[in-house]
């Protein structure tokens, strides 16, 4: 645990937070799960999916650290395609009482969520479990690419192998890869933002939780399936 | 009779027999008075003067004196001579009031005296006439010198008559006549005084009753009943018409009591109603009533419960707080827990990996920093020094935040459990004080002493008015003279029945004998009933006073009164006074051989018959004077007047 403290704000409570090597697995985990395969070539043969863009990544991160979030899209995934394991996913989210245990606020800024990744990223590219690649010119960096290598693919295996900890990682962000399917950061984050509770926040201002209305929604759906 | 009528009308309504006597004379009954012989009343001297006016104008001067018992005539050759004038003035004298005096003659005369005897004693009528009005009096004579004692003076009509009728009534021991006139249901109870009795003694116009010339229903039969002094008759007349005159006030009182009993059944209907519906108020409040004590128990009842009941809210929600905190702290714990552990895997998991280049500059880490890594501890990208010990302790750590969080979700589980605890007994608490609040706030919204005391009242008002209406009101206490008139009638009529004996029967015998002296051709037989109507047997058939000749009937009308005044004689009983005024008798003659016959036969009675005076007018004075005897009679000759 350590302290946050948002800017402009007078006073933060000591919010949960996370180190840099727990963010550092949270982010392989996105980019093996929701990078696309490069079939191509282009990026060098050891590498094994490409994911554009750092919004997008954001976007991912966002969910992961936000069970109530991505329940409630589970949820609305439902309503839209009729898949009651997504009801399921959400549930289990609750049982497992996620949103006490696991959710990691994040401070809402002009663009969104955002948190500075490079701490985290950093420990990956040392090991070069990653690459990232800068599209544009420095300074006016248009687009990050982050290429997971097999090195990096293999980290993930044996970290989802060494602890279950680790292995909630690799589910989790399987789960909200579905979720953000192809949909890039910008699309995603105005998913995010459908939820009054994230766009009414004011910035520089922690995401409030949206736990309680999700739990209905959740329980409302429950007693209309059949048994 | 072993006891009296009085005593026995006494006895009968618990009365004494005084105050039965009381009573009874309130009511105008009396017991029959002591028999006694009848009075005689003899006219001794008519006289009248005044002026004729018109064509057969001059002064009237008529005397005619020295009169005694015996049949005396007045007669002219001529009718309209002032024979039955002479009649109508000694009737206006004995009555008091003119029969069918004509009012011109009246106009004319202004001055009358009549002298009469009842049984010896000598009485004076003498009065003025003004414009045909009479002012003089009464006075009774003197029997050794004459001289006149006033009786009663008169200065009207009404006085004359009023005075005539004490002095009549009175002298001649007779009694009004009760009776009762009106239509049904509204009868009035009258008297029949002298005016009517007196008809008794004329015999004029077409003699239809037996008795008087007053035609109403009744009346012929009572003036009989007097004149021959039945006993008890009186008494039987008087009780008779009083209870008549009972039963319509009864009868009246009793349509009224109807009335009312109408009225008051519709009242008892309707208060009953109002009644039902004021039981039904009360019966309504009664259910929520709340006594004072009771509001005071329910009060002191939730000042009881509410600070239990705030107490275990508050602990109720002090361990909320708890269980709140207790959470969040165990959650806190868990938490670090996951990330104790989590970050002790990723340390070893991602120092254990070599590093390949700068994550900054992507320089590609050169084998001799890895080497110097292993050797010297000092960081192949940074070259700082790694510190040696950096995983010690870290199984330590983990215990003891493995501990912590096992502790802290213990607490939980244990403030979860007092939670629920102390929820269900604030509940029950709160429940208990919301029940005695709300019993309080019915009681204290129910029905005040007030509405309740307006209901009982309004209900206690209606069963006395109901009560007050229930009385049977058509028992309206009954006059207490219904069983004493009752009673006297009762007597009065077996007494009557009693005493009155043969006494019809000798009557009928007599007026059987005079009928057939007087000439009522072939009469046989004669049955004269107390309701004043005669059987007739003649030639044979049976047949009536009503149906016979006017002739007849004058002759059986003389019969009767003379046969009154006889057996009264005879039986020392009667009030008949023995004066007959005949007037016209020929009008109904057929021939003046039957007219003098009749006058002859009269005659021989008067003689054999004491105190009889029968004074007639009648034209054919050549017949009259012949069978009379000059001295007997006034005549005015050929073309004259009689005065």
């Amino acid at each position: 645990m350590r302290a946050l403290r948002a800017k402009g704000a007078e006073t933060v409570a000591e919010i949960p937070g996370s180190t840099d090597r727990q963010s550092a697995v949270r982010l392989l985990a996105c980019i093996d799960a929701a990078g696309s395969p490069d079939r191509s070539d282009q990026w060098g043969p050891d590498v094994v999916v490409a994911l554009h863009a750092q919004s997008r990544l954001q976007a991912l991160d966002f969910w992961m650290r936000n069970p109530d979030y991505l329940a409630n899209e589970l949820l609305t995934e439902f309503e839209a395609g009729g898949d009651q394991t997504l009801v399921h996913l959400a549930q289990r989210i609750f049982d497992d009482r996620e949103p006490d245990l696991r959710r990691l606020p994040m401070i809402r800024y002009h663009f969104g969520a955002f948190e500075p990744l490079d701490n985290a990223l950093s420990i990956l590219r040392a090991a070069d479990l990653i690459r990232i690649r800068r599209q544009g010119i420095p300074g006016q960096v248009r687009e990050h690419i982050y290429l997971l290598t097999a090195k990096g693919r293999a980290a993930m295996v044996s970290l989802a192998g060494a602890a279950p900890e680790f292995e909630w990682y690799q589910a989790r962000a399987a789960i909200v890869a579905r979720i953000a399917g192809d949909q890039g950061g910008k699309a995603l984050k105005d998913r995010q933002y459908l939820q009054h509770e994230y766009a009414g926040t004011e910035l520089n201002h922690i995401i409030a939780s949206i736990t309680d209305r999700v739990r209905e929604r959740l329980s409302a759906i429950l007693r209309s399936l059949p048994k | 009779m072993t006891s009296s009528w009085l005593e026995t009308i006494a006895q009968r309504v618990d009365m004494t027999p005084t105050q039965a006597e009381i009573a009874l004379r309130k009511r105008g009954i009396a017991a029959d008075r002591p028999l006694r012989p009848a009075r005689t009343l003899t006219i001794t001297s008519i006289a009248f003067k005044g002026e004729k006016r018109g064509s057969g104008h001059g002064t009237i001067d008529f005397a005619w004196s020295d009169l005694k018992p015996g049949i005396w005539a007045v007669t002219s050759e001529k009718n309209l001579a002032g024979k039955s004038s002479v009649l109508e003035i000694i009737l206006w004298c004995l009555r008091g009031a003119p029969k069918d005096l004509q009012g011109d003659v009246r106009k004319w005369l202004n001055w009358v005296a009549m002298t009469f005897l009842v049984d010896e004693q000598a009485y004076r009528i003498e009065f003025r006439v003004a414009a045909g009005v009479p002012s003089g009096s009464l006075s009774r004579l003197r029997p050794v010198d004459g001289i006149a004692d006033a009786l009663d003076q008169f200065s009207t009509d009404g006085g004359f008559a009023a005075a005539m009728s004490r002095f009549m009534m009175n002298t001649l021991d007779l009694d009004p006549i009760p009776s009762m006139q009106g239509k049904d249901g509204d009868k009035q109870a009258i008297e029949h005084g002298w005016t009517a009795l007196s008809g008794g003694l004329y015999f004029g116009g077409d003699h239809k009753q037996l008795l008087g010339d007053v035609q109403m229903g009744g009346l012929p039969a009572r003036m009989l009943q007097m004149y021959i002094g039945l006993p008890w008759a009186l008494t039987v007349m008087q009780a008779n018409t009083v209870k008549k005159e009972v039963d319509q006030e009864q009868e009246q009182s009793g349509k009224a009591a109807a009335r009312a009993d109408i009225e008051a059944t519709k009242a008892r209907s309707r208060i009953s109603t109002d009644l039902a519906a004021a039981q039904r108020a009360l019966g309504s409040l009664s259910s929520e009533q709340a006594t004072a004590e009771d509001l005071e128990r329910l009060a002191a009842e939730v000042s009881r419960l509410s600070p239990i009941a705030i107490e275990q809210a508050t602990r109720h929600s002090d361990a909320e707080t708890e269980l709140k905190t207790l959470r969040g702290i165990a959650n806190d714990d868990e938490r670090a827990l996951r990330d104790v552990r989590e970050n002790i895997v990723a340390h070893q998991f991602f120092n254990g990996l070599e590093p390949v280049c700068c994550p900054r500059c992507e320089a590609k880490v050169t084998s001799e920093r890895i080497k110097k890594e292993s050797a010297d501890l000092s960081c192949s990208l940074c070259a700082e020094n790694i510190p040696v010990d950096a995983m010690e302790g870290a199984s330590e750590t983990i215990d003891a935040t493995q501990r912590r969080a096992e502790a802290s979700r213990a607490a939980v589980e244990r403030a979860v459990a007092n939670e629920r605890s102390l929820r269900m007994i604030s509940a029950t608490t709160s429940k208990d004080f919301e029940a005695a609040r709300k019993e309080l706030e019915n009681a204290a919204k129910g029905t005040t002493f007030q509405q309740r005391r307006d209901a009982e009242l309004a209900v206690a008002r209606l069963e006395g008015a109901l009560k007050e209406r229930q009385t049977e009101p058509g028992l309206s206490a009954p006059s207490s003279d219904v069983a004493l008139v009752q009673a006297a009638a009762t007597e009065a009529k077996k007494a009557y029945e009693e005493n009155r004996g043969d006494i019809m029967l000798r009557l009928s015998e007599e007026i059987l004998s005079l009928g057939q002296r007087l000439g009522v051709k072939m009469l046989e037989s004669v049955k004269l009933s107390s309701n004043a109507t005669l059987a007739l047997t003649k030639g044979g058939e049976d047949t009536s006073f009503r149906k016979v000749t006017a002739g007849e009937r004058l002759r059986l009308r003389i019969a009767t009164a003379i046969a009154l005044l006889r057996v009264g004689k005879e039986r020392g009983v009667g009030r008949h006074p023995g004066l007959l005024i005949i007037d016209s008798p020929g009008a109904e003659e057929v021939s003046e051989i039957d007219l003098a016959a009749l006058l002859g036969e009269l005659q021989k009675i008067t003689n054999e018959t004491q105190g009889l005076q029968i004074l007639v007018a009648s034209a054919n004075p050549a017949a009259i004077v012949g069978q009379l005897g000059t001295e007997w009679c006034r005549v005015a000759e050929k073309d004259n007047y009689l005065w």
